[in-house]
């Protein structure tokens, strides 16, 4: 394996990754369906305060019973939150898991990618669950706070959960997913590595190309 | 490879608990955001000698378009993926120490190509802007991330092989 490996599968995930962004995109509503799902069950499981949960193109809508004072046309009026979270906002790692898979030619890419596919969704949902949580336990003013009666401890958790899985997660598992799934290819990069340092060596010991 | 994500999450969890911190915010971050945004107009002037940049915004003073450097903007967050992943490999501390050197170097070069790559973006097309920026980008960057680390771990197999490397790590 040489360096040229690792260029080759750069440019080929670029090419898969500009190939498929717009498709992805395209059917983002449909590929939204069960990550939004599984968002708005958790939530409405978890909650009191949430009354549900709708769809809507490829934005995920929570409506809650927490009431918030709103300027109306005739004075202040008491409306309910209904924070909106974007699919796409987290949803574009199975786009990267896929294009990583094609580039690097791995072993049955195609059930790999829906495996992949499938594991990514709790990540896409957590992200979801936690802007709807941000939305409404931090951003939602004096009468949300005021409702909720969150401690200080559970706003920063909020807090944190919220800008983990925005930064972190939501970029981060479509990688940890790909490395899961190619093993073998990290392996033999590894042993071709310390081979080619160790001529004597190779001589000695079996290789299998992973070209 | 259990080891490796173990320790990987857990680095990468408490990393970004500690960036989150405002002290770290105020003393890192922040200002480590506002000198990005002058060099990123340090390189945009060399094609636009319009462009200003003060706090963490990058500014066109002739068609008043900007962009602002925010959290997820600055190469923070793929940094510390990046350390996370080189500190969770079996390594020696010297290499790993290497690794997170030019591993930020590399990111962050590519950081201020996307951010550069964008503003002109933003001018030209603002739909075009906003896929680049929150899709297309946030997975380069990351493919980045990856790229450099196997090509260090590939350097570490060469130069400093432990007897854990690749069975603890990378075997299947």
């Amino acid at each position: 394996m040489r360096n040229t490996l690792i260029g080759r599968f750069l440019l080929l995930s670029i090419l898969w990754l500009a190939l498929l962004l717009p498709l992805w995109y395209w059917a983002a509503r449909w590929l939204a369906m069960p990550s939004i799902w599984l968002a708005g069950t958790v939530m409405k499981m978890m909650f009191a305060w949430v009354d549900g949960w709708a769809q809507e193109g490829v934005n995920a809508v929570l409506h809650t019973l927490v009431q918030v004072r709103m300027p109306g046309a005739q004075g202040d009026v008491l409306g309910e939150l209904a924070p909106e979270a974007s699919y796409p906002t987290y949803g574009y790692g199975l786009v990267l898991l896929w294009a990583m898979l094609l580039a690097s030619r791995t072993e049955r890419w195609w059930l790999k990618g829906l495996i992949g596919s499938l594991l990514l969704i709790p990540a896409q949902a957590w992200g979801i669950s936690f802007q709807w949580l941000r939305d409404v336990v931090l951003m939602s003013g004096t009468y949300g706070a005021a409702y909720l009666k969150w401690s200080p401890l559970a706003q920063n958790a909020v807090a944190y959960g919220y800008q983990f899985g925005f930064l972190m997660l939501t970029p981060v598992a479509p990688i940890l997913l790909w490395l899961a799934f190619n093993k073998r290819f990290v392996a033999a990069l590894w042993l071709e590595a310390a081979l080619e340092a160790k001529p004597e060596a190779r001589a000695q010991a079996p290789t299998r190309s992973v070209d | 490879m259990k080891r490796f994500f173990l320790i990987f999450l857990t680095v990468q969890a408490v990393l970004f608990g500690i960036e989150m911190l405002n002290p770290v915010q105020t003393a890192v971050v922040h200002p480590w955001t506002g000198w990005l945004a002058k060099a990123s107009a340090a390189i945009v002037h060399l094609i636009d000698p319009s462009v200003i940049s003060y706090d963490r915004v990058l500014q066109s003073a002739k068609t008043g378009f900007g962009v602002s450097i925010e959290a997820g903007c600055n190469g923070v967050e793929a940094t510390i993926v990046l350390v996370a992943a080189m500190l969770a490999f079996p390594s020696s501390w010297k290499m790993k120490a290497w690794g997170i050197g030019l591993g930020f170097i590399a990111v962050q070069a590519v950081n201020l190509l996307r951010i550069v790559s964008l503003f002109f973006l933003g001018q030209w097309n603002f739909k075009v802007f906003e896929f680049a920026h929150l899709y297309m980008w946030q997975a380069l960057i990351m493919l980045d991330v990856l790229v450099v680390w196997l090509l260090w771990m590939r350097y570490v197999a060469k130069r400093d092989p432990q007897p854990a490397g690749p069975g603890a790590a990378a075997a299947p």
